[in-house]
């Protein structure tokens, strides 16, 4: 169970009451009345014998609500703070159920968690928008990839000539001077160029593309009438041209820059993107297709972010800024239609079939949007109504468009599910694995199976889990997992880390995707290998910077351009995957040190999932200049002393020392502070074992064997993909579902399945998955 | 004088779907004296302003030059019978001022119809750039503001005139392209600002928040009634949030009855259906302006634009029985009489859309005002070329309908060469904007032209 100190969820108001006092087990079998005889002994010392806090100890009455499943999962392990793991099973239950039922006021039979009803997020919302109207044009089918076709003409007028040259170009940029950058026409006076095909967004957001020309350029993405930048006049005083465009990721989206030299002294471009969370940079070729791709409907209307307080998006709050919002994308939507009639109605306004074609459209346009066929009386209410009572078939379809993204079939995808089981699973595979709703081909495919089994079920997940939109889902787990994106803007002191610049971070920022789509997507998919692979992907400028150890004196190396990543193993049989990379490394230090702490919550909570509260009171860590001649692990031991820290800092201190031979760029050093560093530590397992440790290395082969880390990872991973609580599906269901990843070799492509396919066949009958 | 009467067979037809679809009349003249209150919503800001009179300004922009002959009155001083060409405006003769002799004396980079065009209302000179023209050398965007831009530049500044839109800018088939031919408003050097051609766009730009009003009223029934029906099916812990979202919808509905009630006019009907094509224009000419006086009306905006195609436009007028393009014609020599006749033709239906454009602003009182919306708006008609087949940029058409200016009217002024940056500057002037220079600072040498006014 994951308990952020960061996000004071309800959860973690009424866990982060207990604390310590020792405790004798008991024994033989127990009742309900035990429950409050265990709180007695263990909990009432801190807690006080009614919730009313203990001064010194614990002074707040625990509040709630929390569920039972998740009071006693914090219970058994963080309570009692000084000895978790003290209260176990059936005690950690009865207590549970106690303080629920006498201090929270919560019938434990209400707080079981349970599958709550949830409207879309916002990224569901997007990507269901975007998909219902591919429904009507197609989508991308790109499978080449490594560039763009560039065609080369001889005259300014691309569009009235015979290319004389054709090749795919890798990236755009040219300089060639006054010349050409045709070999057969090297005077150069006139020349037009236009690269066509298909650019992928590996992720959602907000995209920046510039391109440097003093030329004419006109670039389009994603619209083939409207360009994102106009540059077609040419204005030398300002070479260089902005915009920004929404995409989300996982799809490809069409992209044309054209651009012509007439007269112009010289002729010059290049082409940049900036992704979300990254830097600026030229767009590499994996990014880059010469195929054409169908326009992505993508809305612009931003809603307000969904409620994660328990740790994961999900659409449990419904406020006035988000009934605007999707009232907002059902008039944008109606809009893009309106644009586009001949491409997805089929006709215009000045064809006779029109307003027929219009009303046919939005009666499949209800289909899609609800997941499910129509029944004859919300046909009549969504769609015929509007055609029959409006002045004119634009503003019934507007009207249409709009009452169907405002109804609650689309808004909340499981308040009717559809007639058949199968439409359901597929469904929510959909909404699982690529946060839309199930494809024309898909929706196809079902309408002639005649059952889904487990197996057809597997099948068709894995399908939807290895395309791009699964992909990108899969993606964004790690991301945010591992808090990739937050590295950005990451700096640290020049004077004593020169070269650690925005642009090494952005390495480091690919770097440690390039490990995880390494591990995720070869063929064993093993979870261990994301601790253990011992290499680390390098480009120049990493190699530059990470060549040099961190006790070398010898000037930063020079800033190298190149963005080309090798696989570097590691010479000193040290490196242990993401837990040694530098990325993950530098964000968890300071501006000059390492930060133990900020380590060691990582992998307490990151990677154990083990709770942890708040520190008690506010507390300042010691800067590096409070005692010249402690080394950081000592300045932490000192500051972290106290009895009421060690509670939870007799967990945290050894995961985050172990890591000392690490600095804070995430280089590897054998001195702190001039004195040799101690990354040698005795650690309590969750299960109560002690171990000892010593350097990332050996915690990394540890961390792989520890059933908490699994049952973490794979909660994790449901939340992101169900976005429902894991043990609303069951009260076994993680372990189930632990043992079945343990059993597969830790394969976490066929865990993404498995979660997948277990949640979309929940509570479906076999009877009801059959078809009538 | 005779004012204008809506065509009854033309106006619209509410609720009812007018499947082959074309343009309806916005009901104009019948609705105007209801109508001529503003939206409270949308144009809050200007609609308080009863104390200065209210002045507007509307650019209109025709192609190719004209044919002196039928358009120049033969004589300067007052004006009296008028030229072929500007017959259609006899009617408002009376609010008439024809100014001859003013040039756009820009030279530089750019061919005639380049500066034509984009120095127009710049008064500026072309950046050297990439844009070949039929002669001369290359050339990029004009290195400064337009005048309207400026002019409302200083309308927003103030708050008794600032409105919902600087400024509207209207296309009637102006060409897909972004360029020097194409642009007359910039908003600065380099900055184009692209003419709205299809009346659809517009009309959502005006009204597209009371129609998108209109819409979800129109669908929050069927949506709650789901969401009521749904809501005895679902758990009892889940009913709140569907609760929740009717409560909003139930707030949304009441909100959109009560902005309702509050406004005494509802968005013209408009149906856009139509085909933006050549044998259109007169239809998409109408829809513009029938936008145009409606969103002055409701006081969206003091400064327009109304741009005919473009510099170099090439518009086959067939529905005049003109078969070649405009631009092709205007190249003719003047020998070719059949050609002058067809230009004539085209330039005389040019001035019956600028007489419709009066006539719709004549036949509407003045909201909130004396007179009528005529009386306190300028419409200057103007052309990037003097002569098409010549390309002088000597003798630019400027025809000013309308009043609000203080301007002399029913007349007819001869000037020497008199640079048009000073048109500009005194255009300003007038309209509360006191400068001494526009565009080019040697051409606007002498500021203000005294014999504009009355």
């Amino acid at each position: 169970m994951r308990l952020s100190v960061c996000q004071f969820t309800p959860v973690l108001k009424a866990a982060a009451g207990y604390c310590v006092l020792a405790f004798v087990v008991a024994s033989s079998c127990l009742l309900a009345d035990d429950g409050q005889r265990l709180y007695q002994q263990h909990c009432a010392s801190c807690h006080g014998a009614k919730n009313e806090g203990v001064i010194d100890r614990f002074e707040h009455p625990i509040t709630g609500p929390t569920s039972l499943e998740e009071l006693a999962s914090y219970v058994e392990q963080s309570m009692p703070a000084d000895e978790p793991g003290l209260i176990v099973g059936d005690e950690a239950r009865l207590i549970a159920e106690f303080v629920l039922k006498n201090f929270l006021g919560t019938e434990v039979s209400a707080a079981v968690p349970r599958i709550e009803l949830v409207h879309l997020t916002v990224e569901q919302h997007e990507n269901s928008v975007a998909d219902i109207l591919a429904g009507f044009v197609g989508k991308s089918a790109v499978i080449k990839t490594g560039g763009l076709s560039g065609e080369y003409f001889a005259e300014k007028e691309f569009w009235n000539g015979k290319p004389v040259l054709s090749r795919i170009d890798q990236t755009v940029r040219i300089d060639c001077g006054s010349s050409s950058p045709v070999p057969e026409q090297p005077h150069g006076k006139e020349f037009s160029v236009i690269w066509r095909g298909s650019l992928f967004a590996p992720e959602s957001g907000e995209y920046s593309f510039r391109v440097r020309s003093a030329n004419g350029f006109k670039l389009h993405v994603n619209d083939d009438d409207v360009p994102i930048i106009d540059n077609w006049v040419s204005t030398p005083e300002e070479p260089e041209k902005s915009a920004t465009i929404k995409l989300l990721g996982g799809r490809w989206y069409r992209f044309t820059l054209a651009t012509f030299k007439l007269n112009d002294p010289a002729f010059a471009i290049d082409l940049f993107w900036q992704r979300p969370g990254r830097i600026e940079s030229r767009i590499q070729s994996e990014y880059l297709s010469p195929e054409w791709s169908p326009k992505v409907f993508v809305v612009s209307t931003r809603f307000s972010a969904d409620d994660s307080s328990v740790g994961y998006p999900r659409g449990t709050i419904v406020s006035r800024e988000w009934d605007q919002a999707t009232t907002f994308v059902g008039i944008e939507v109606a809009e893009m239609i309106l644009a586009n009639p001949k491409q997805l109605v089929g006709s215009n306004p000045a064809e006779d079939d029109f307003a027929r074609k219009c009303q046919r459209f939005c009666r499949a346009l209800a289909e899609a949007a609800f997941r499910r066929g129509i029944t004859e009386d919300e046909r009549q209410r969504y769609v015929d109504h509007f055609f029959e009572t409006a002045e004119s078939p634009q503003v019934a379809l507007k009207r249409s468009v709009l009452s169907i993204f405002k109804s609650p079939a689309f808004l909340f995808p499981e308040i009717q599910s559809a007639d058949d089981g199968q439409r359901t699973i597929a469904n929510r595979l959909a909404l699982f694995l690529n946060d839309s709703i199930p494809d024309r081909e898909l929706v196809e495919q079902l309408k002639k199976s005649s059952s889904v089994n487990e197996e057809s079920s597997i099948e068709m997940a894995s399908c939807l889990a290895e395309s791009e939109p699964g992909k990108a889902k899969l993606r964004q787990f790690f991301r945010s997992w591992l808090k990739i994106d937050e590295a950005h803007g990451l700096t640290r002191d020049p004077e004593q880390f020169g070269g650690f610049d925005e642009r090494l971070v952005d390495d480091l920022q690919e770097s440690l995707m390039r490990l995880v789509e390494e591990v995720v997507w070869n063929d064993a998919s093993d979870y261990r290998q994301l601790f253990l692979a011992d290499h680390l992907w390098m480009s120049p400028a990493m190699k530059e910077f990470y060549a040099t150890s961190a006790d070398d004196d010898s000037p930063p190396p020079e800033v190298v351009q190149e963005r080309s990543f090798e696989r570097i193993d590691s010479e000193n049989g040290q490196r242990a995957g993401l837990l040694t990379h530098p990325l993950i490394l530098s964000h968890l230090a300071y501006y000059r040190t390492t930060s133990p702490i900020h380590r060691g919550v990582f992998v307490t909570r990151g990677l154990l999932g083990i709770g942890l509260k708040p520190p008690p009171i506010a507390v300042e860590p010691l800067g590096e200049d409070f005692d010249p001649e402690m080394t950081t692990r000592q300045r932490v031991e000192f500051q972290t002393r106290p009895a009421n820290c060690m509670a939870c800092h007799e967990v945290i201190n050894p995961l985050g020392f172990a890591f000392e031979n690490i600095d804070a760029v995430g280089r590897f050093r054998e001195t702190d502070n001039q004195k040799p560093v101690n990354a040698a530590v005795q650690f309590k397992t969750p299960s109560g074992n002690l171990l000892e440790l010593n350097g990332p290395r050996q915690l990394a082969e540890y961390l792989v064997t520890e059933q908490a880390a699994h049952r973490h990872f794979v909660e994790s991973l449901f939340h992101h993909i169900v976005k429902q609580p894991v043990a609303a599906y069951g009260e076994k269901r993680l372990d189930e579902l632990t043992d079945g990843f343990v059993a597969s070799e830790f394969n976490i492509r066929k865990l993404y399945v498995d979660i997948a396919v277990m949640a979309a066949r929940f509570g479906l009958t076999d009877e009801k998955i059959e078809k009538e | 004088m005779m004012k204008y009467k809506p065509d009854s067979s033309r106006s619209c037809v509410v609720n009812q779907i007018n499947r082959r679809g074309w343009m309806q009349r916005l009901g104009i003249g019948s609705a105007a004296a209801v109508m001529a209150t503003c939206l409270p919503s949308l144009s809050r800001a200007g609609c308080t302003s009863k104390r200065q009179p209210v002045q507007r300004l509307i650019i209109m922009f025709s192609p190719n030059g004209v044919v002196p002959e039928s358009f120049w009155p033969t004589e300067a001083g007052t004006l009296k019978d008028l030229p072929e060409i500007l017959k259609p405006l006899e009617e408002f003769r009376d609010r008439t001022l024809v100014l001859k002799g003013v040039d756009n004396r820009i030279r530089g980079d750019g061919d005639d119809h380049m500066r034509g065009m984009s120095c127009l209302l710049t008064g500026i000179e072309l950046s050297p750039g990439n844009i070949q023209g039929g002669g001369n050398t290359p050339s990029g965007w004009p290195r400064g503001i337009s005048i309207d831009q400026e002019i409302a530049n200083f309308l927003q500044s103030q708050s008794e005139t600032r409105c919902r839109f600087g400024s509207l800018e209207f296309g009637v088939l102006v060409s897909d392209r972004a360029d020097v031919w194409t642009r007359m408003v910039y908003t600065g050097a380099n900055r184009p600002v692209a003419p709205i051609s299809d009346p659809k766009q517009m009309y959502r730009k005006l009204f597209g928040q009371l129609e998108d009003r209109e819409s979800l009223a129109s669908v929050l029934n069927v949506v709650s009634a789901d969401f009521q029906s749904l809501r005895g099916a679902i758990s009892v812990e889940d009913r709140h949030l569907l609760d929740e979202q009717l409560e909003w919808i139930h707030q949304t509905g009441q909100r959109v009855q009560t902005e309702q009630r509050s406004e005494k006019i509802v968005p013209p009907e408009i149906d856009t259906g139509c085909e933006l094509d050549d044998a259109n224009m007169p239809a998409i000419s109408d829809c513009q302006q029938d936008l145009l006086v409606a969103a002055l009306r409701m006081n969206m905006s003091r400064i327009a634009t109304l741009q005919y195609t473009n510099a170099v436009g090439n518009a086959k007028m067939k529905f005049l029985g003109i078969e070649e393009g405009h631009h092709e014609l205007s190249h003719d020599p003047d020998e070719k009489t059949e050609s002058v006749e067809k230009l004539v033709k085209i330039n005389t239906w040019y001035c019956g859309q600028l007489a419709a454009l009066a006539r719709r602003l004549d036949s509407t009182p003045e909201p909130g005002g004396e007179g009528t919306m005529l009386d306190h708006t300028t419409i200057i008609w103007t052309n990037e070329l003097g002569k098409g087949n010549s390309h002088t940029l000597s003798n630019i058409p400027f025809v000013l309908v309308g009043g609000g200016l203080g301007w002399k009217q029913q007349h007819c002024l001869q000037f020497k060469n008199l640079p048009h940056n000073r048109l500009w500057i005194s255009l300003a002037n007038s309209m509360g904007h006191k400068i001494n220079r526009f565009g080019n600072p040697r051409l606007s040498r002498g500021g203000i032209v005294d014999e504009f006014d009355a």
